[in-house]
């Protein structure tokens, strides 16, 4: 089963748990982790992401910031569980990623950075060519 | 092959774009609305909504149904995007075969005098009318805001309105 932790400094988490309810609905198989902001222990709430992991559950976490103290807590318990840790996630990441049916590999993540790095642009309209809702080129 | 006809009046968005389109795994959005058809920058920004393998067509309501109509879009799978239920009436009774009427964010945005059939759908009278009329033509048509959320019928929500 895919597992994904999303871990950050402040609520940004469940921020993101909220924007993810809207656009696909459950939320059951991630856990959140709001770092720093009320009584959870930060530490706790990782190991226990781990120790719930079954042997062949795929693992995938994200944090806010790569040189984050979030960050450096879950990169050094993923060494032995075998867990993928995408640092400075986007929305699009976590969406690509929560659902993708292929298995969870190194290159599909590879492949899926670099189309939601994409999604991260400075948006100017004025340079979108206007083109022609053709017929044509949209059955060809 | 139009694999859902949905009506969603806030048509392509996040929703559409990120949950739908791959769980409907569509290769065109066909988007048949007047105002939008009319409006370059409205266009514009719902075509930015959209994945770049994802191809889209914007075109009045009389005109999109010549292109579902047309015997080379029995090839690609397709989503249709409308705002109201009066333009998923219209499309209904102008094009054969569509897989699944979704009826998904409703209403919201529309002022007046509102019947709640459920937290994304808020019908005016005159829409609850088209809905029922919709209902006849296309029986399985449901409520379901993403792909993961039950699945209502629309006319087990319309027979509880009568209570």
């Amino acid at each position: 089963m895919k597992k994904i932790l999303v871990a950050t400094h402040g609520q940004f988490a469940d921020g993101v748990k909220s924007s993810l309810s809207i656009l696909v609905g459950k939320t059951d198989s991630i856990t959140f982790l709001n770092a720093y902001v009320n009584k959870e222990d930060v530490d706790e709430t990782i190991d226990r992401f781990f120790a719930d992991a079954a042997e062949d559950d795929e693992l995938i976490i994200f944090t806010d910031l790569l040189g984050g103290s979030v960050n450096q807590k879950v990169t050094l318990r993923a060494q032995k569980h075998h867990a993928f840790i995408i640092a400075g996630f986007n929305l699009p990441i976590i969406l690509e990623v929560l659902l993708a049916s292929a298995p969870i590999t190194k290159e599909l993540l590879n492949q899926k950075l670099e189309e939601c790095r994409k999604a991260m642009v400075l948006v100017e309209p004025e340079k979108l060519a206007t083109v022609e809702d053709s017929e044509e080129d949209f059955l060809s | 092959m139009i694999v859902a006809l949905r009506v969603d009046e806030r048509l392509i968005h996040g929703q559409i774009a990120m949950t739908w389109s791959k769980e409907l795994k569509i290769k065109g959005i066909v988007v048949p609305n007047d105002e939008a058809a009319a409006n370059e920058m409205q266009k514009m920004a719902l075509k930015m909504a959209v994945p770049s393998d994802i191809k889209v067509l914007i075109k009045p309501v009389n005109e999109a149904i010549k292109v579902l109509n047309n015997p080379k879009a029995a090839a690609m799978r397709m989503l249709v995007l409308v705002k109201t239920i009066k333009d998923a009436l219209t499309i209904v009774q102008n094009v054969p075969d569509i897989q699944y009427v979704n009826i998904g964010n409703v209403g919201k945005s529309v002022s007046g005098d509102k019947t709640e059939l459920s937290s994304f759908v808020l019908l005016t009278d005159e829409e609850i009318e088209n809905l029922k009329k919709l209902v006849e033509l296309e029986p399985k048509t449901a409520l379901q805001v993403v792909p993961s959320a039950e699945k209502k019928l629309a006319v087990d929500v319309l027979a509880q309105l009568k209570k």
